[in-house]
């Protein structure tokens, strides 16, 4: 509840309701692809900026690239910011270079490729600051961390990969045929593999701040998932589902990084009352 | 500098790397225990162990029981030089 009284949040939550509200309004006539549809596809991903921005000030405030959570954080927000980009890309190709279909790969994969990187990194760091380490010593969890994305890869690779046509001429698009679906099995693991690890031993003022955090992991691969199976399948419609489910993810991860802003704030705060009633408590 | 000053310099490092600056402020909060980080000097008086102690809560405060591991990993090497009715009972 404390969450909702902050102000960059309330912040947040208008322009989400705004554009779940715009969504809202153009479904009934979606399959036509009007200019709501269009300017719907093309700006959405703010939601990304502004969480990358607060998450590049939150990461700060735990120490940025020197401490493990800092680094974390940067590589959400590097995360975000790399989906704006690729949401800018794709907008140039269509409306700027006037192309009816997105050129693959093109600039906007090494930003979409470049946010599933960062995703991942940042995983691997929230891990390591929720102390999966020490839960590794048990080898029922050392179990748990290795059947995960053993298993994700799998399927990902069955769903996505197996029978899968390579464009062998074109190594690049190789590559990203197979590292899409890779890369995200592989965040997804260490986002599940955080949280299996680390659920008896977490507490304290962080511990919602992560938990929000591994959620938006989770609707990240969601969207990621839905997409690569839809434009898979041709069955991918711009501004419909999967968009809507890429701005609910920007929504919970730029939620997570006002929980760590807040934290930090809420820590400061009450250490400088503590240091202003010690000398107080001695008078007194 | 005394076991439980080395203690407290060890578990205020690894928080730091955890959690960056937060870690040094949070440690100067523990009464007892006086930090100039500047000079990596930490000064632990009164009942050493309960300061100890109060410090490994400071932390705790922050993400529950992870802490307190990271406690007990950052003293690990310094504990088995205090006898055992010495030794802060949040670090065994």
């Amino acid at each position: 509840m404390k969450l909702l009284k902050d102000k960059l949040q309330i912040f947040v939550t208008i322009i989400f309701v705004g554009f779940l509200g715009w969504w809202i309004s153009f479904q009934h006539v979606l399959s036509a692809q009007g200019k709501a549809t269009q300017w719907f596809g093309s700006t959405y991903a703010v939601m990304a900026l502004i969480g990358a921005i607060i998450g590049f000030i939150a990461s700060s405030k735990w120490g940025g690239y020197r401490t493990v959570l800092g680094k974390a954080l940067m590589f959400f927000s590097l995360g975000l910011l790399a989906q704006e980009a690729g949401q800018i890309i794709s907008t140039y190709y269509v409306y700027g270079a006037h192309l009816t279909t997105i050129p693959y790969p093109s600039w906007g994969d090494v930003a979409y490729f470049g946010s599933t990187l960062s995703y991942l990194s940042g995983g691997i760091f929230l891990a390591k600051a929720v102390g999966i380490k020490y839960s590794l010593k048990s080898n029922k969890y050392k179990v748990i961390a290795l059947i995960i994305p053993v298993v994700l890869l799998v399927a990902s690779y069955w769903v996505f990969l197996h029978n899968h046509q390579y464009d062998w001429h074109h190594p690049i698009t190789v590559f990203l045929d197979a590292g899409y679906p890779l890369g995200d099995a592989l965040y997804i693991s260490m986002a599940i593999i955080a949280y299996l690890l680390s659920r008896k031993m977490l507490g304290g003022i962080m511990r919602t701040g992560i938990l929000i955090l591994i959620v938006a992991l989770v609707a990240q691969y969601a969207a990621d998932w839905t997409f690569l199976y839809q434009t898979n399948r041709q069955t991918y419609i711009p501004a419909g589902y999967d968009d809507l489910l890429y701005f609910i993810t920007y929504f919970i991860t730029t939620t997570a990084m006002i929980k760590f802003r807040s934290s930090y704030k809420d820590l400061r705060a009450k250490t400088s009352s503590a240091d202003t009633l010690e000398p107080k408590a001695i008078e007194a | 500098m005394d076991v439980y000053a080395q203690i407290a310099t060890k578990i205020i490092e690894q928080q730091q790397n955890i959690i960056g600056p937060v870690a040094i402020e949070q440690a100067k909060t523990v009464s007892g225990l006086k930090v100039d980080w500047d000079k990596h000097q930490v000064t632990v008086s009164g009942n050493q162990q309960s300061v100890i102690d109060k410090l490994v809560d400071q932390y705790k405060e922050l993400f529950g029981k992870i802490s307190v591991e990271v406690c007990k990993e950052a003293a690990s090497k310094l504990i088995s030089q205090l006898p055992a009715d010495k030794q802060p009972s949040s670090l065994k």
